[in-house]
């Protein structure tokens, strides 16, 4: 324990308290944001036509979560990360009264308003608009205070304001160590943040200002193979933006994908924990053109560990019944128990290269969109776009190109959302309960509770 | 450290000083046990010292500023400004004092380096005995002393009335007393039997039987720092006579307990061997457990150290070290005027444990011998492995109709879908014909046997008097591999030095062994062994044809119960409370008595966890080690005083200190991968994996300053006062100290002289009323905002520590307090015939030390602070002792307690965030849950769902949240949301309904009869008003799960399915719905448990140098009455709990 009277003093003090920051980015457990449980990384495929679980959790794609629902446990409570954005506060005015050089300063505010803006724009994203503790309270918890939803407008210039203020002092994708510094928010990520922020908006001029902004890093490339992007051994390669370490042997620090998806029957390399919990549904995997590529990530058939061939026509429980085994990420031979050295990757550039398509569609028409869409298709075996689509067509080709392309990362349900098509798609699945204006996720209800009637719900709940 | 010490004058809330004087005064009272002063720096440091007109005050600080010396000394006892000349050349500090004190009123004392200066002892000799005998006018009697069975009693004092002449009886009964000529009356007197008074007349051989006291108001009642007979109690005491517990073998003290005393509840919180019982005095406002006090020394918690993915389960880690066999009295305090005394830590009620000491007279051996089974009950009825593969069946086509929307989930009919395919087919069947398959919960239990022996003498003569006690206990668990071995010793001696000094050891050894198997709550892969065991599929064999352990075809995550047989897992527990006092008397009535303690527990944990099962497979072995270590320090020092004026004012006093050192510290270490699995946990650096270590410690020192009075006036009148200071550092200095104050009178209506004429019936009629005070200082801090570390996060490949706020301090943080009112009545009828106690109390916390909430959007989510809201807990309790018939063949006695409590706020702070359903004085353990309302059928249309399941529980939509137009909730003047009144359409916390109040009373019922040599318990007790979720039938019948091969009870088969729509338990679609199951698997639970029953036979076999043999037979929990549908409606904790067992034992019991 230290007093506060003697912590936050030095560079270093500054550098260790940015680190409980990232933790909530991507410490045990892969953080709150991106948890690979039900944080982004796949939450956002789980609610919707893509992704299919064998857990107990069938109400989730069945649309009939509620706000007493949405507390903690199963979903891991999203609103809570309110209190990250206050923290992120905190921090940047402790370190603006300590005695750390002004280059440390500069360097961990800027670092620290990024997460800032990547949290707030995650929330914003599923959740609307938070409530923000305006900076005169962070540091007086006591005088407790409650505030409303901030207006939206405010809002995302809440989130401008932090990433144009952090721009000029994080560091350029090359400048940073891969060995040492990945991870760490950069201006990749920076221009990502305000891109996604934006595509959420439909704002597509500012879309095509921050995609070529990150195109104009002149760092980032695409992996010319798919399957190669998510190989461990080719860890931080140039098409991701940013993907959260991970270490296997590191207690709660590895990535879990493989325990929370394989199934018990199927072999591996090595001995690991298969939960078999995360399965593609076969409707979605029937999308794909049968020569994509990407279909490399999709198990569709083994021999069993008991011998026995199964596939999509020989199932077991728990084994191709409810749908396909995404493989993205390979298997690691240093795997250990449920853990992989594989980082949780969460942006990466194929994103970048379809938003300015999509931008470009809806700013003008799909003429010049396609060069973006079709550099995506190169390793995908499939040929370029068919040319000549209206604009209307090349939309839902991008929006279907995207479930493609991200599977199991996260990206479909602001897509649907963006598109308009969430509610519908949801409605494929006979068995949910969706309304028509549940839109966004519920607040837990005990939020609403502490709020005292400042904090309105999301209409449908 | 700062030398300035005074002897008395401390200022308060200068704790450091305090705690010097205490260590200082600790050391004191050592070696004036010890009286070995090895003062080797007082004879090296030498002086160079010319004063002259100085003071003795400025002697003393020359001699500290110049040296490592620490005077210390009481401003009363010495004039400090007294003027002296000192002329010292190289030579030692004794010198010096020798020539400021000559001729004063002062010596002093060297203790290495501190020196204590006294006052000179008082010349008067105290040595004023009473009973000044004539010898030439002596009287010799002599007798013998039987109980009402006509056996020999030792131990019984028979003292010369009016004089403190007297003996002890021998372990023949037998006494020879030559009393003055003109003595009038012995007095006879035994703990747990009738005093009498005997006239003596010209016969000098006197043969006097000992009623058995049902009720006894004469019997000693321990109180803390004291006792007092029962009669003169004043505060709220139950007391437990072990003689009165059955003799059969127990873990635990505190499995005995259960119903003895009212007031005390009692619940096993796990029926395996050395299960842990919770305990709790008058309700759990309080929020702390009670106090355990073994032989004055307060014992703090401590847990067993168990390693590895599994634990060990619940296993009790205080009162396991206590040999029930070895133990007196248990008295329970339960009220603050009596429990203040122990101050901050007495919120919770304090239980006090007095091992037996010996008595004098000739060596009384005992020996103790029982064994027995215990084999489980009322387990879950599974499916066998045909029913299952018919189960499995109809589920996976339950799934497949609603997948594909085929009626009655939708409008498709069977034949417009194809693909389905039952998961078992008739080869399959066929396989299994006339064979149930594996019945798992019989692979992994077994009856089990339990041993108990142990071996006790008790003795001694006029000046030492021992007790010695030998106990091995050996239970195997109903499930295989679990064990529970515990070896105990006790010795207790007491020894008088000349008339003035008593000494006293007072020893407890203890070893556990336990062997673990997987019990604690765990689920999926880390499922305990008998959850695993109830859900394997019965259609699996063990093993496959290679020897290897079959895996769940479904879900081949899961372990196969029977390889989690294979994990070595062991924790060894030693312990040793051991305490020694010494007591002088000052001047007749006046004693001064110092206690020295420590309580040392040490837990190790060691385990290994092969690769036969699944999670060790994935490590490739997993070997771990654990130590837990904790030793606690105490001592006391008290003066003491009584005295009797005019024979009407009985006056005793007391007071005193306490200190309390507590030290722990624990290291764990767990390595992986292993090359072979029979290195168990011997060689943890051999593992390949990587190793993990952690470690931690701590350490704590109170002080606490007691004083006590009491009183009685013609044993009419009665008071006792207590006063207890505490000091706690976790608060600030303002705010340090707190008093604990507890009063108490009595007043006993039947020694009037106008009841006099009723005085023949009416032994006792008392009226009581106390109020006292109790704190609570264990939140928190109340110092600086603490940075503390958080987890670790990687950038790159680099591990970074990180560092958070991680608390406020809260410089206004106090003592909270418990201020408890209590009134009873004792009383007591035809000579003890038939007594009792009846009593109110009303209890009530405030100034909450709690987790006050600040906002969620915080940085910092909680505060420790002082609440302001008020719990309180108000009840009644009542114990009856009845003698019900006796005859020279035949006695009947019966005892009876009743508890009951209500827990519920009183006042809420502002910080409390009400929901729809909160009341400001909501009751603890309110029952709110949606009410079930039958299984939805196709086609119904439900409020709150536009896609019902049929088959899955229908819930009733009965209210809603207000909400304004913007669609915020309102709240109403105490901030608690509105409701709509009426159906909202969502199913929310507006919907729930409250079944009750979930605090059970509780009840004891005890009956003992003896017949001629025969002697017969039967022990009952039962808890009322109750409820419980049947959560392992709910596990047991939850279909869905049948998807994952779990097996399921026979029950199951009764669900609701589309070929069975009348069936009752929803269906294997339940899953699928969001609502839950409402209050469907709540079940009343009360009930009534024969807890032990034993028959025994006693004689007496003298030729064969046997005093006394009791052969016996006991059942310990042969059968129970209640509503609940479980296995057992206090031990099922939850979803396949420990499952309780019967026991039978058969023993016998030696008496030389």
């Amino acid at each position: 324990m230290l007093e506060e009277s003697a912590f936050f003093k030095t560079d270093k003090d500054c550098e260790t308290a940015l680190a409980s920051l990232y933790v909530t980015m991507g410490g045990p457990h892969g953080g709150w944001v991106n948890g690979n449980q039900f944080g982004a990384f796949q939450f956002g495929d789980l609610i919707t036509d893509i992704m299919d679980t064998n857990w107990g959790t069938d109400w989730l794609y069945n649309n009939t979560y509620s706000a007493t629902r949405c507390t903690g446990g199963d979903l891991g409570d999203k609103f809570a990360l309110v209190r990250e954005i206050t923290k992120c506060q905190g921090f940047i005015l402790r370190v603006q009264r300590s005695d750390a050089s002004q280059v440390k300063k500069d360097q961990v505010i800027a670092e620290a308003k990024t997460i800032r803006a990547y949290i707030a724009q995650h929330l914003y994203t599923y959740i609307g608009t938070i409530p923000v503790v305006p900076d005169e309270f962070i540091l007086d918890p006591q005088n407790v205070k409650y505030f409303p939803r901030m207006e939206k407008t405010a809002y995302i210039k809440m989130i401008q304001d932090d990433i144009d203020a952090a721009l000029p002092f994080l560091k350029h994708p090359k400048d940073q160590n891969l060995n040492s510094e990945s991870g760490r928010m950069n201006k990749g990520i920076a221009y990502m943040v305000l891109m996604k922020l934006y595509m959420v908006e439909r704002d597509w001029e500012k879309v095509k200002i921050y995609g070529q902004k990150i195109i104009d890093l002149n760092y980032y490339a695409l992996e010319p193979s798919y399957k190669n992007i998510f190989a461990v051994a080719n860890r931080r390669n140039k098409e991701v933006i940013y993907g959260v370490p991970r270490d296997a042997k590191i207690p709660n620090s590895g990535n879990t994908w493989h325990a929370l998806t394989l199934p018990g029957l199927m072999p591996t390399p090595v001995d690991m924990a298969k939960w078999q919990g995360y399965t593609l549904r076969w409707s979605f995997v029937d999308t794909f053109n049968p020569a994509d590529k990407r279909l490399d990530c999709v198990s569709q058939e083994f021999v069993g560990t008991d011998g026995k061939t199964y596939n999509r026509h020989n199932t077991a429980p728990g084994v191709f019944e409810r749908g396909a085994v995404p493989v993205k990420y390979d298997f690691d031979p240093a795997h250990i128990a449920q853990n992989s050295n594989h980082d949780i990757i969460r942006f990466r550039y194929a994103d970048v290269l379809l938003s300015m398509a999509e931008a470009i569609n809806e700013l003008s028409s799909p003429i010049e969109a396609y060069t973006y869409f079709d550099q995506v298709r190169v390793r995908t075996g499939i040929g370029e776009l068919q040319k000549g689509l209206s604009q209307v067509q090349f939309r839902d080709s991008i929006l279907l190109e995207r479930a493609h392309e991200f599977f199991c990362e996260g990206s479909r349900y602001p897509d649907l959302l963006r598109h308009k098509k969430f509610i519908e798609v949801a409605r494929k699945n006979p068995n949910s309960a969706i309304k028509d204006n549940q839109l966004l996720w519920p607040i837990p209800q005990n939020y609403i509770l502490e709020y005292g009637g400042l904090l309105i719900q999301n209409p449908g709940y | 450290m700062k030398k300035k010490c005074k002897w008395e004058c401390f200022p308060p809330g200068s704790i450091s000083k305090i705690l010097l004087r205490m260590k200082l005064l600790t050391f004191f009272i050592f070696v004036s046990m010890v009286t070995a002063t090895a003062s080797s720096y007082s004879q090296q440091t030498k002086f160079n010292l010319k004063l002259s007109g100085v003071t003795v005050r400025q002697v003393f600080q020359e001699i500290e500023a110049n040296s490592e010396f620490i005077l210390l000394y009481n401003e009363k006892q010495l004039d400090a400004n007294r003027k002296v000349n000192v002329d010292v050349n190289d030579k030692t500090v004794e010198s010096i004092l020798d020539q400021i004190f000559a001729g004063s009123n002062n010596t002093f004392k060297i203790y290495d380096r501190q020196i204590v200066v006294l006052a000179t002892e008082s010349k008067d000799s105290p040595t004023t005995i009473k009973s000044n005998i004539n010898s030439e006018q002596k009287k010799e009697l002599s007798g013998t002393v039987r109980d009402s069975k006509g056996l020999t009693l030792p131990g019984v004092s028979v003292i010369v009335k009016g004089t403190t002449l007297g003996i002890v009886t021998d372990s023949d009964g037998k006494f020879v007393l030559a009393v003055p000529s003109d003595s009038k009356f012995l007095v006879f007197s035994f703990v747990g039997m009738k005093s009498q008074e005997f006239a003596i007349t010209e016969k000098t051989t006197i043969n006097l039987v000992m009623m058995d006291e049902a009720f006894g108001i004469e019997e000693v009642v321990v109180l803390g720092y004291g006792s007092l007979k029962r009669k003169e109690v004043t505060g709220s005491v139950s007391s437990v006579k072990m003689k009165d517990l059955p003799q059969t073998g127990s873990a635990t003290v505190a499995q005995l307990l259960s119903g003895r005393a009212a007031g005390l509840t009692t619940t096993l919180a796990s029926a395996q061997p050395g299960g842990r019982v919770n305990l709790q005095i008058r309700g759990t406002a309080t929020g702390r457990s009670p106090l355990i006090v073994i032989d004055g020394f307060p014992v703090s918690g401590f847990t067993n150290g168990t390693v590895g993915v599994y634990s060990g389960g619940d296993t009790d880690a205080v009162l396991s070290s206590i040999n029930p066999n070895d133990i007196e009295t248990i008295d329970v305090l339960k009220d603050a005027s009596a429990t203040s005394i122990y101050g901050s830590k007495a919120a919770g009620g304090v239980i006090l444990i007095t091992t037996k000491r010996g008595k004098s007279g000739k060596v009384a051996v005992e020996f103790n011998g029982n064994v027995g089974v215990s084999q489980a009950y009322a387990l879950p009825e599974m499916m066998n492995a045909t029913q299952f593969m018919t189960e499995k069946n109809r589920e996976n086509k339950e799934k497949f109709l609603y997948n594909n929307q085929i009626a009655p989930y939708g409008v498709k009919k069977w034949e417009d879908v194809s693909g389905y395919k039952p998961v078992y087919v008739d080869s399959d069947f066929s396989k299994w014909e006339n064979n149930r398959g594996t019945e798992w919960d019989k692979e992994v239990m077994r009856t089990a046997m339990i041993q108990n022996y142990g071996v006790n003498f008790r003795g001694g003569d006029q000046s030492t008097q021992y007790f010695a006690s030998f106990g091995y206990y050996d239970q195997e668990g109903i499930v295989k591999n679990n064990n529970y071995k515990k070896i105990t010793g006790q010795i207790n001696i007491d020894q008088k030095l000349g008339k003035k000094v008593n000494l006293g050891i007072t020893m407890n050894l203890n070893r556990t062994y336990m062997d673990n198997v997987p019990l604690q709550a765990g689920y999926a892969e880390e499922s305990d062994l008998l959850r695993s065991a109830f859900l394997s599929p019965p259609n699996m064999e063990v093993r496959d044809a290679n020897g290897k352990y079959n895996l769940n075809p479904f879900a081949p995550y899961l372990s196969n119960p029977v390889s989690l047989l294979d994990i070595i897992n062991q924790t060894k527990n030693d312990r040793i409370i051991a305490n020694g006092f010494l007591t002088y008397e000052i001047l007749s009535g006046l004693q001064l008595k110092g206690m020295l303690g420590t309580d040392i527990m040490m837990s190790q944990g060691y385990g290994y966890l092969p690769i036969t099962t699944v999670m060790g497979s994935r490590v490739n072995g997993r070997a771990d080690e654990r130590l837990d270590d904790k030793n606690d320090y105490q001592a006391q020092l008290f003066l003491k005083y009584n005295k009797v004026l005019n024979e009407k004012h009985v006056i005793s006093a007391m007071i005193g200190t306490e200190y309390i050192k507590t030290s722990q510290h624990g290291f764990r270490a767990t390595n992986t991968d292993f090359i072979s699995d029979s290195f168990l946990w011997y060689n943890l650096g051999i593992g390949a994996g990587y190793p993990s270590v952690g470690s931690y410690g701590s350490k704590s020192e109170t002080i606490g300053y007691i004083g006590r009075l009491n009183y009685a006036y013609d044993e009419r009148y009665f008071l006792t006062a207590n006063l207890r200071i505490d000091g706690s550092s976790n608060f600030a200095q303002n705010h340090q100290w707190g008093y604990f104050p507890g009063i108490s009178v009595g007043w006993d209506i039947a020694q009037e002289s106008f009841m006099k004429n009723i005085s023949q019936t009416l032994d006792q009629f008392k009226l009581r009323v106390g109020y006292g005070q109790t704190g609570n200082d264990n939140i928190g801090t109340a110092f600086a905002n603490y940075y503390i570390p958080g987890d670790k996060t990687m950038y790159g490949n680099i591990v970074n520590s990180s560092i958070a706020l991680g608390s406020l301090g809260n410089p206004d943080l106090k003592w909270e307090t418990q201020t408890d009112l209590n009134a009873g009545v004792d009383f007591s009828l035809f000579n003890g015939k038939l007594g009792g106690s009846v009593e109110y109390f009303n209890r009530v916390i405030s100034d909450l030390l709690g987790w006050k909430p600040l906002s969620s959007g915080s940085e910092i989510t909680g505060i420790s602070a002082n609440m302001d809201s008020k719990k309180q807990t108000y009840g009644y309790e009542a114990s009856l002792n009845s003698q019900n018939f006796k005859t020279n063949t035949f006695t009947w006695n019966t005892s009876f307690t009743f508890t009951y409590y209500r827990d519920r706020w009183l006042k809420r702070d502002d910080s409390w965030r009400p929901d729809i359903n909160s009341t400001e004085k909501q009751y603890f353990g309110e029952l709110w849950y949606h009410l079930t309302d039958g299984i939805v059928q196709p086609g119904e249309t439900l409020s709150y769902t536009n896609k019902p399941i049929p088959g899955t529980v229908k819930l009733k939509d009965i209210d809603g949240y207000l909400k304004d137009d913007k669609g915020a909730i309102v709240l109403d003047e105490n901030r608690i949301p509105k409701r709509t009144g009426a159906p909202d359409g969502k199913l929310d916390n507006a919907d729930l309904v409250k079944i009750g109040i979930n605090t059970p009373f509780s009840l004891g019922f005890t009956n003992q009869f003896r017949y001629k040599k025969f002697d017969l318990g039967v022990t009952f007790y039962g808890m009322f008003n109750r409820w419980k979720t049947n959560s392992t039938r709910q596990l047991l019948t939850d279909s869905y799960w049948m998807k994952d091969g779990l097996n399921q009870s026979t029950e199951v088969q009764n669900r609701w399915n589309s070929d069975n729509m009348s069936g009752y338990l929803p269906s294997s679609l339940q899953g699928q719905s969001s609502f839950g199951v409402g209050n469907y698997y709540l079940e009343k639970a009360w009930f009534i448990r024969l807890s032990n029953i034993d028959l025994g036979y006693t004689m007496s076999l003298k030729r064969a140098g046997i005093r006394n043999l009791r052969v016996f037979v006991a059942m310990q929990n042969p059968f129970i009455i209640t509503s609940y549908k479980g296995m057992d409606p206090e031990t099922d904790v939850r979803e396949a709990s420990y499952p309780n067992q019967r026991n039978c034992q058969i023993g016998l019991n030696l008496k030389f």
